[in-house]
């Protein structure tokens, strides 16, 4: 009974193929764009997970402004003068008894532009130390990382991103200017797992931490990076640096986050951006519903002689309006097919041209055929009701 | 086997038709009935009452025993399906569909197995002898071949009734007798065959001759056989 309807389904969509792919359009746009929004969301969140979970699972760091949970983002406190200092790092390194003894790394955001010759880049000059490499998983490419030497003596060199690299046209040993600061080209690298929302990573010049700290004539550091001693002792480290840091300034200016804090909070911006997409595309869906509506209407009034026939030698009600659900669930489902396909298909070039890594998920394909399903039968419903509610006599005698 | 007591049934395009007036008739196992009359008196709404296709306004319609006029709209296409076989006279096939599948088609609102609705099809396909064109669409048949058909259609889910609204009406004479001859074979089988046709030549065949006109029963004649 079903697979005889499957397949008369089919036929009759067949028979009407044009009509049948322009009242699809709609579904495929719909689906499309549900699928494909949703695969780039799922890459980009996969690529952040990726790159939180590669700082490995006892870092922790400390924002400069308070952070208050349930609350929008204090962003202000990012612009704004740090509140965290060089010898808050200095103090950590002395007192929080429980963090690794590979030492305290920071971060310190330096304004200026590079330049050599007559070529510049806007990059992202950050004041980092030694552990900056295996933070950011940073590959050297060619010369060297930023050594405590470096840090020491305030050394004048910078380590170039391939990007800044390419777009200054620097070889290693060369001179380029950062403001009036003439800096040698101490080594280049590249990081590997760069994510498109991390777009600072993408365009990261290196200097060392305490020249930062001279360029930018203060001792404000951006980011505090530290290691708890493992994995389970890391909420216990966090709390000792909140009240250590706390102590020592007397409120709670800071922030101290884990990666995965980040990451929830990451997560929930593009769970908030999924409802949207959803929403965007259910609209389509409305209005290629009312397209699917109408043609099966069309549809049922061009074979009312059928429905009488069928009635005729026995078709309950019911058997017909499943007939002309089954018929219009499967013109979304071909619908929900095409559109996934192509979002599929574009996947892979996006994959392949862009930075993006999208990744259709099991739920984005769930989400895709309940939608279509979803469709089907809503709009499906009136016209088949009216199929089946034909009276015999009258549709026989339809021609 | 069937009995229509007073059963009225009216129409209402533009002015009020009475296509039945208070009919009451009495059909027993194994007649070949034979509805005659005019047009628009009322034969075929009274063979579609009878194949619970159409409800009478009133009356009652007992069908072996059983009250048959106020049945569910699911009962009466259960019964419909088991109890009846129609044959139109403009024979009324699915288009772009196979022999097969058109007399497949009353099995499939059945629970049986494919295998079994396969072999009942193709064995009414071979009564009416249409063997070798199991592929074939309507279109690509003759009238007569079509009704063909639709006539191992009626038969294959082994009806006790079937039930013709002037079978040869769209047919030459000669595969109009052809048919009868057909409608004749199954009546010998067992089966009762009510037909309607203002075919005098057809009426000959019949056991039992109605007349109708008005929506009245005017002459109700047993032929000898």
């Amino acid at each position: 009974m079903l697979l005889d309807s499957l397949r008369f389904a089919l036929r009759s969509l067949w028979a009407n193929k044009m009509r049948s792919f322009l009242t699809l359009l709609g579904v495929i746009i719909g689906i499309y764009a549900v699928v494909a929004l949703l695969s780039i969301a799922r890459g980009v969140q996969r690529q952040t997970t990726d790159i939180v979970e590669g700082f490995g699972p006892t870092v922790i760091m400390v924002l400069p402004g308070e952070q208050i949970e349930g609350q929008q983002i204090n962003m202000a406190s990012q612009f704004a003068p740090s509140t965290i200092f060089v010898d808050d790092v200095e103090y950590l390194d002395e007192k929080a008894d429980l963090l690794d003894s590979s030492g305290t790394n920071y971060a310190v955001f330096v304004g200026g532009v590079l330049r050599k010759g007559e070529k510049k880049s806007a990059g992202f000059t950050v004041g980092a130390t030694t552990g900056f490499k295996e933070l950011f998983k940073a590959d050297i490419v060619s010369g060297r990382n930023v050594t405590q030497e470096d840090l020491d003596t305030k050394a004048r060199v910078i380590f170039l991103d391939k990007k800044v690299k390419e777009t200054l046209g620097a070889e290693l040993g060369d001179k380029v200017f950062l403001g009036q600061y003439e800096l040698e080209v101490a080594g280049t690298f590249e990081i590997k797992n760069a994510s498109i929302m991390d777009q600072g990573t993408n365009n990261l010049a290196i200097i060392p931490a305490t020249l930062a700290s001279e360029i930018n004539q203060s001792k404000q550091v951006n980011r505090v990076i530290v290691k708890a001693k493992d994995a389970d002792s890391v909420e216990a480290a966090k709390d000792q640096i909140t009240s250590l840091l706390k102590e020592k300034h007397g409120a709670a200016d800071f922030t101290v986050m884990l990666p995965a804090d980040m990451l929830d909070m990451f997560n929930e911006i593009t769970n908030i951006m999924t409802y949207l997409i959803v929403g965007i595309a259910s609209i389509s869906l409305l209005v290629s519903g009312i397209g699917i509506s109408n043609i099966m209407l069309v549809t049922v009034t061009e074979r009312t002689k059928e429905i009488g026939i069928r009635k005729a030698v026995g078709a309950t009600e019911w058997a017909i309006m499943s007939q002309f659900l089954i018929e219009s669930v499967m013109l979304t489902m071909i619908g929900v097919a095409i559109g996934v396909g192509l979002a599929a298909l574009v996947n892979v070039f996006l994959a392949k041209f862009s930075p993006l890594q999208p990744v259709l998920t099991w739920d984005t394909l769930g989400l895709a055929l309940g939608m279509g399903v979803l469709t089907g039968i809503v709009f499906g419903l009136f016209p088949a009701w009216r199929a089946a509610r034909k009276n015999p006599v009258e549709a026989l005698r339809f021609e | 086997m069937l009995e229509l007591r007073n059963v009225a049934k009216k129409y209402s395009i533009g002015q009020e038709i009475v296509a039945l007036d208070n009919v009451s008739l009495k059909i027993s196992e194994g007649e070949f009935l034979a509805i005659k009359g005019p047009s628009g008196c009322g034969k075929s709404t009274l063979l579609h009452v009878l194949g619970l296709l159409d409800e009478p306004d009133s009356g009652e319609y007992y069908l072996d025993g059983r009250r048959a006029d106020q049945l569910s709209s699911k009962q009466r296409a259960k019964w419909r399906n088991q109890m009846f076989g129609f044959v139109f006279q403009s024979f009324n096939l699915l288009p772009r569909t196979s022999v097969l599948q058109n007399v497949v088609l009353p099995l499939t609102y059945r629970r049986e197995s494919r295998r079994l609705r396969h072999e009942l099809a193709l064995k009414a396909i071979e009564e009416v002898g249409l063997s070798d064109r199991l592929k074939s669409r309507p279109n690509e048949l003759s009238g007569g071949q079509q009704q063909r058909v639709a006539i191992a259609r009626a038969l294959v889910g082994k009806p006790k009734i079937i039930l013709a609204d002037e079978p040869t009406g769209n047919l030459d004479t000669k595969t109009g007798q052809e048919i009868m001859n057909l409608f004749k074979k199954i009546h010998q089988t067992g089966t009762t065959v009510v037909f309607v046709t203002h075919n005098d030549e057809l009426l000959s065949l019949a056991t039992r001759v109605i007349t109708m006109r008005d929506g009245k029963i005017l002459e109700d004649k047993k032929n000898a056989a």
